[in-house]
């Protein structure tokens, strides 16, 4: 038993419960201690991740990847390279997400200690769901961070919109999780195991020519898993509660809900469905699944796109924009090939750099009051110039402009579409960018091309400039790396 | 297949039992109806008011930290059981689980959950 496998979980965990008591012994004018200590706490993670992926890398300085992919108490947990990879993804968004809230939170007076501790716990179930093997533990993840979740959204306590996203996030989320654990008792009651392993059982699923023992009650079983999980990534026949929450939630708590738990239960869709879809391949009852995750792309990224042309408020239309992303990245589902699996992990990581820089620019101008709506982006390449201009390339690699990171992340699924021989979910998918564009271009044009009304410079304070720069940087810096990311990409996917 | 025979019929026995009961109570019972017989039953206090008041939150807050420690109890009893044979390890594990809900503990007090208003 090896516990440096589990050090980053440790670490987050305990820096949770640390900011919990240090925020009650702190004096009203130190509460921004309980943020630096938080920060301090996802970097040490991060670092304690980082060494963790190097050893288990292949061409990496210790242990083969054998070693951490065994995985602890009998694979409840795992830290093989797709686990690291993602959690690395997870503390990155924390840090970006508590850099952007020092200042919202101390100025709509949000509990600064509940804040930071929440978004820790959060943050800590995503890497348990990224990191199991396991029915059980995969589902304990996801309730720690939906918990911690409906809390965040409800911090804004004057706020009657505050409440009305976190009942609404609430009661869906507890709805898809009722789903979720009906669909995997269903799970349990064909293999008589909660380890995903079980579902590779050649008698489980009628795979490799073996007679399906269960196939149907299982079908029905994973059939529920998507759906529950669909609500949580808010794919489109399960999507209504995401506008209201996004628009209602602090605006930081958006940008959490917006990449985090999303890629959270990404991860777990790609842990527990890449293996089936895989061996599916050769035919069986699986068959059904990639024309379940087909369809489900379709409609979640039309629905999504045209939807969000028609908004005002750009919470919401952000959130229409993140479903329409998430059905980008179903089609890397559909395809169900190793190439897909790597591409919807690319994906995530250019999907979630990109949406927190533009939160970033939202948050920059919610600290002065304002920002909520689309126009009031009017003239803003005049009063922030640099913010209009980070904007800008956040929307670009949004839309899939060539340098950013967003090309790259369309330009892999499109591949993997094209030589699954799906061309037509890629033409679909292009087709959904263009309609993209409107919205994305509205938001430009209103920064540089409309009459600027009189107004005063909107400048950012240095945790937001930070955060925003350090996004920024990893939209471009990323695009420029995608070779060596995607490769890690591929490597990762392999090993599910 | 038999064993769930055994909870159908005691299922339907149970059922049985309780509107005999009631019919047979009908049968026998004298129907001498008067207002104070029909009025709501409250412990023999006259009843006064709706029962669509507004309750206290705190009693919910309350009901929540004594829920926390009653699941402490029911873990600590398998744990003592086995103390044993877990040795160090299971001491040092069930420590620092304690230690998880003291602070939970810590946290209510300082928020004055535990004082009443």
């Amino acid at each position: 038993m090896d516990w440096n496998l589990v050090t980053p979980e440790l670490i987050v965990a305990g820096t949770g419960l640390a900011v919990l008591v240090l925020d009650l012994f702190l004096s009203e004018e130190r509460r921004r201690s309980a943020a630096y200590l938080s920060l301090a706490g996802l970097l040490a993670a991060l670092v304690a991740s980082v060494r963790l992926l190097a050893a288990g890398l292949p061409d990496g300085s210790g242990a083969a990847a054998a070693g951490p992919g065994a995985g602890l108490w009998g694979g409840m947990l795992v830290a093989d390279p797709f686990a690291l990879l993602v959690k690395l993804l997870f503390l990155g968004i924390g840090l970006a997400v508590i850099m952007l809230s020092v200042d919202f939170v101390e100025s709509r007076r949000i509990a600064a200690g509940e804040y930071n501790a929440l978004v820790l716990f959060s943050v800590l179930g995503m890497m348990i769901m990224a990191g199991s093997r396991d029915l059980i533990v995969i589902y304990l993840g996801l309730e720690t961070t939906a918990i911690a979740s409906y809390v965040l959204a409800g911090l804004l306590r004057g706020d009657a919109r505050s409440g009305e996203a976190a009942l609404k996030y609430f009661l869906t989320g507890a709805l898809a999780s009722a789903v979720i654990l009906f669909g995997m008792s269903l799970v349990f009651g064909g293999t008589g195991s909660t380890s995903l392993t079980a579902l590779l059982a050649p008698g489980f699923l009628g795979l490799s020519g073996a007679a399906p023992v269960s196939g149907p009650l299982a079908l029905a079983g994973l059939v529920l898993l998507v759906a529950g999980f669909g609500f949580k990534i808010a794919a489109v026949p399960f999507h209504f509660w995401a506008p209201d929450a996004y628009e209602g939630a602090p605006t930081p708590v958006t940008a959490f809900f917006s990449v985090g738990p999303k890629a959270a239960a990404f991860a777990v869709v790609l842990r527990v469905f890449a293996p089936v879809l895989l061996l599916g391949q050769a035919g069986g009852p699986p068959a059904v699944l990639p024309v379940l995750f087909a369809g489900l792309a379709v409609v979640t990224m039309t629905v999504g796109n045209l939807v969000a042309l028609t908004q005002k408020n750009i919470k919401r239309m952000l959130a229409y924009s993140s479903i329409a992303h998430a059905g980008y990245m179903m089609v890397g589902l559909a395809v169900a090939t190793p190439q897909g699996t790597a591409a919807v992990i690319y994906y995530l990581l250019a999907y979630a750099v990109t949406n927190l820089g533009v939160f970033a620019v939202v948050i920059w101008l919610n600290n002065r009051g304002t920002g909520d709506e689309i126009s009031d982006y009017t003239g803003l390449a005049g009063r922030a110039p640099l913010a209009a201009a980070a904007m800008l390339v956040c929307l670009l690699s949004l839309i899939g402009i060539p340098p950013m990171v967003g090309f790259f992340g369309k330009f892999y699924l499109f591949m993997a579409a094209v030589e699954a021989g799906m061309a037509w979910l890629a033409v679909v998918m292009v087709v959904n960018s263009a309609v993209s564009v409107g919205y994305y271009y509205g938001i430009v044009r209103n920064m540089y091309l409309q009459d600027e009304p009189a107004g005063e410079a909107v400048r950012a304070t240095p945790m937001v400039g930070t955060a925003l720069g350090l996004t920024v940087a990893a939209v471009l810096a990323l695009g420029f790396l995608s070779e060596p990311l995607s490769h890690l990409a591929r490597l990762a996917g392999g090993g599910l | 297949m038999g064993s769930y025979l055994d909870v159908l019929v005691f299922l339907l026995t149970g059922v049985v039992f309780v509107f005999v009961g009631l019919w047979a109570a009908y049968l026998f019972r004298p129907h001498r109806p008067n207002p104070h017989k029909l009025s709501t039953y409250e412990c023999g206090e006259r009843p006064f008011g709706g029962s669509w008041v507004k309750f206290r939150v705190r009693y919910y807050i309350f009901a929540l930290v004594f829920v926390i420690f009653d699941v402490e109890a029911v873990f600590l009893y398998p744990w003592a059981v086995i103390y044993r044979e877990l040795g160090l390890f299971g001491l040092v594990e069930m420590f620092v689980f304690l230690g998880v809900l003291v602070i939970g503990l810590i946290y209510a007090w300082k928020k004055k959950v535990l004082q009443w208003v």
